[in-house]
């Protein structure tokens, strides 16, 4: 049995705002073991990106700030750490990549020195070592002629090559985590394809754990083991991969697999949308936070909170009604 | 699932069925440089593109980005001014009608664009939004545009009540029926959707998919549906044309198209498009295409795909393959391809 590498535990994550609290992330638990890929599913203004960026102690306070709960890596809670050893963390063994990748690359500095930095830092190369290791992992991410590309600037590399290069830091240091935030969503589908199937054969090769941030279900279906959907800063189902698609427990999981048009759906069929909005989180509904979009919603679920329940061989389901 | 049976009116629609017929469109876009700002070369977007679409149709338009689709989308709607080529719409040509004339026929032909947030003005009231159009065409007196603003809400599901209010109150769902609203104003004919769904929420992209597929039924629209989503094209469209850089590689029947692709780039779309189903994502043959897409300022010889084909032979470098429709295919069905099919 592989080791427990992350343990999320009632992670909250608000921002103080003049409007209000945002409660963007509300006692969000979970867990990715050793060379595990999760994904992390829900629509925008949900929290997931908030709870990825919380993994990293990366929100920015003020306004946001961590009021509760553990984000245990290797034992050690990230929360509690200072400076230090957040810095020894990040980019070592822990490494995110983003959606766009052209804000996340430095454009006044080569992609050479971008990878050489990262690795001199962590690994403690020289120089020459350095430009060898930026070399081999542009080599990895399949970027052609990889010691000439290693001098050329950001705005000389396509979309698609930029987040392979973001990919090549990320992995530089052997990181035993990648943060994946929509690492897909600016790429063109082909381009898409490539990408995933990189980062899949790159983390197995190296036994690295992702957890996939994602709006994309296909994605989800192609890459994870096992899926975490969030709705209004909650996780409201957690399962197996197969699981969450064949069998999904919460209505808001089995809505969100019926709005997408399937293959075997007639042209121009109604889909079954999910009618209303996601919720304001400064002002959430008493209850159950899907409770007024449900289809299934009973009195109970206006008034009560349904909380994580385990219903099956590894599924939760935060719901009173699942099925 | 391959047929050879002509569908009755497919290969050769009668000329008044068709209401939009593009013919050899090109837009190359200039680019200057130099000390005088000469033209030293052209972003070819578009570069012959030949397409009719019939009355009360949906054409999907796919391809990724910098294929040319929005480009052509606009081009048809005189929104940029063709290099070369001819659009008919609805018999008349468009290309060479004079500015008071075009502008009239802007009536009848309307656009939905891809940003809910940056196509409503966020100075203008939703009612202001709306009654523009209407106001352009005189439309009538204040009671009867008031009145013809609340239906229009009514039809894309809206309160008629936030006629005050500004579009920043609205998510971004609400915001592209308000978009939608604007379009169907003045009863167009034919209505280009430019990726009206991609800036959605996937609950709320059923949502306004389900609104399109309706109102094109209701008032008997066309549509031309530009999008990069496999899966809300085929939903959506009756006919599919697949682009790339600036040309079509396959164009035919949504079900054909799918069911059984000819040109290697759309069977490569189809398979490297995620599917939310894991036992099938896990059994497909998935085709990973090397390289990206090339510069459409230069683009390749003969056959534009074949620098990322794995099926590419000499004869694809050199000759641009006709788009013609391919043995075993239904006759309405057209690839570009020298090799085509699996």
């Amino acid at each position: 049995m592989a080791e427990r590498l992350l343990d999320v535990q009632h992670l909250q994550t608000h921002f103080f705002t003049r409007g209000g609290v945002v409660k963007s992330v509300e006692d969000v638990s979970f867990y990715i073991d050793e060379g595990e890929t999760l994904g992390l599913v829900g629509e925008s203004g949900c929290g997931k990106s908030v709870t990825s960026l919380s993994l990293m102690r990366l929100i920015e306070s003020p306004p946001g700030k961590i009021v509760g709960g553990k984000v245990l890596f290797q034992g050690d809670d990230i929360v509690q750490m200072d400076e230090e050893e957040l810095h020894k963390l990040r980019g070592g063994k822990i490494a995110m990549i983003f959606q766009d990748p052209m804000t996340s690359l430095n454009p006044l500095f080569s992609v050479g020195f971008q990878i050489a930095e990262a690795v001199k830092t962590h690994l403690k190369l020289d120089d020459r070592a350095a430009t060898d290791r930026a070399v081999q992992m542009l080599d990895l991410v399949r970027i052609p002629e990889a010691r000439r590309r290693i001098d050329h600037f950001p705005h000389e590399f396509s979309g698609g090559m930029r987040q392979r290069v973001m990919i090549a830091i990320a992995l530089s240091c052997n990181p035993k985590l990648l943060i994946a935030d929509e690492p897909t969503t600016a790429l063109d589908v082909t381009i898409q394809a490539q990408v995933l199937d990189l980062m899949k054969g790159l983390a197995q090769e190296f036994n690295t754990a992702t957890l996939l941030i994602t709006h994309d279900l296909g994605v989800v279906a192609g890459t994870c083991e096992r899926v975490a959907v969030m709705y209004a800063g909650r996780i409201v189902e957690t399962a197996p991969t197969r699981t969450v698609f064949k069998n999904p427990a919460h209505p808001y999981t089995q809505a969100l697999l019926n709005a997408v048009p399937r293959a075997d759906t007639p042209r121009g069929a109604k889909l079954a949308a999910i009618g209303g909005q996601p919720p304001n989180l400064v002002n959430l509904p008493k209850g159950c936070p899907f409770a007024p979009r449900c289809r299934k919603a009973q009195a109970r679920c206006r008034v009560e909170l349904p909380l994580l329940e385990t219903v099956g061989p590894n599924q939760q389901v935060a719901c009173f009604y699942p099925y | 699932m391959a047929t050879t049976m002509p569908q009755p009116g497919a290969a050769a629609p009668a000329q008044n069925d068709v209401l939009v017929d593009i013919r050899g469109l090109k837009v190359h876009f200039p680019i200057r440089g130099g000390l005088i700002g000469q033209t030293v070369a052209a972003v070819k977007a578009v570069d012959g593109v030949d397409l009719q679409i019939k009355r009360g149709e949906v054409l999907g338009l796919v391809g990724e980005s910098g294929c040319g689709k929005s480009t052509l989308g606009r081009a048809v709607l005189q929104l940029i001014k063709p290099t070369a080529g001819t659009v008919t719409f609805d018999g008349e040509e468009l290309t060479t009608m004079g500015t008071n004339h075009l502008r009239r026929k802007r009536a009848d032909m309307q656009m939905v664009f891809q940003d809910p947030y940056s196509s409503l003005d966020p100075r203008f009231t939703v009612g202001n939004v709306i009654n523009e159009p209407l106001g352009n065409f005189n439309y009538g007196n204040r009671a009867q545009t008031d009145e013809r603003i609340r239906y229009l809400l009514r039809v894309v599901g809206m309160s008629p009540n936030i006629l005050n209010r500004y579009a920043h109150e609205f998510s971004g769902g609400q915001r592209q029926r308000i978009g939608i609203a604007r379009a169907l104003a003045l009863n167009p004919k034919f209505i280009v959707a430019d990726e009206p769904i991609s800036a959605l929420d996937v609950s709320i992209q059923a949502q306004v998919l389900n609104l399109l597929a309706d109102l094109q039924s209701e008032f008997n629209l066309t549509y031309m549906f530009i999008a990069h989503n496999l899966s809300a094209i085929k939903h959506l469209s009756t006919r599919v044309a697949v682009m790339y850089l600036g040309h079509i590689a396959e164009i035919g029947p949504a079900d054909e198209v799918y069911a059984n692709p000819q040109h290697p780039y759309t069977i490569a779309l189809l398979s490297a498009s995620p599917y939310p189903d894991p036992d099938m994502e896990k059994t497909r043959k998935r085709i990973i295409l090397t390289g990206d897409v090339p510069s459409p300022v230069n683009p390749p010889s003969g056959c534009p795909f074949h620098t990322r084909c794995w099926k590419a032979q000499a004869i694809c470098r050199e000759q641009y393959p006709p788009l013609e429709s391919k043995p075993g295919t239904n006759v309405a069905h057209l690839a570009a391809c020298h090799f085509p099919g699996q």
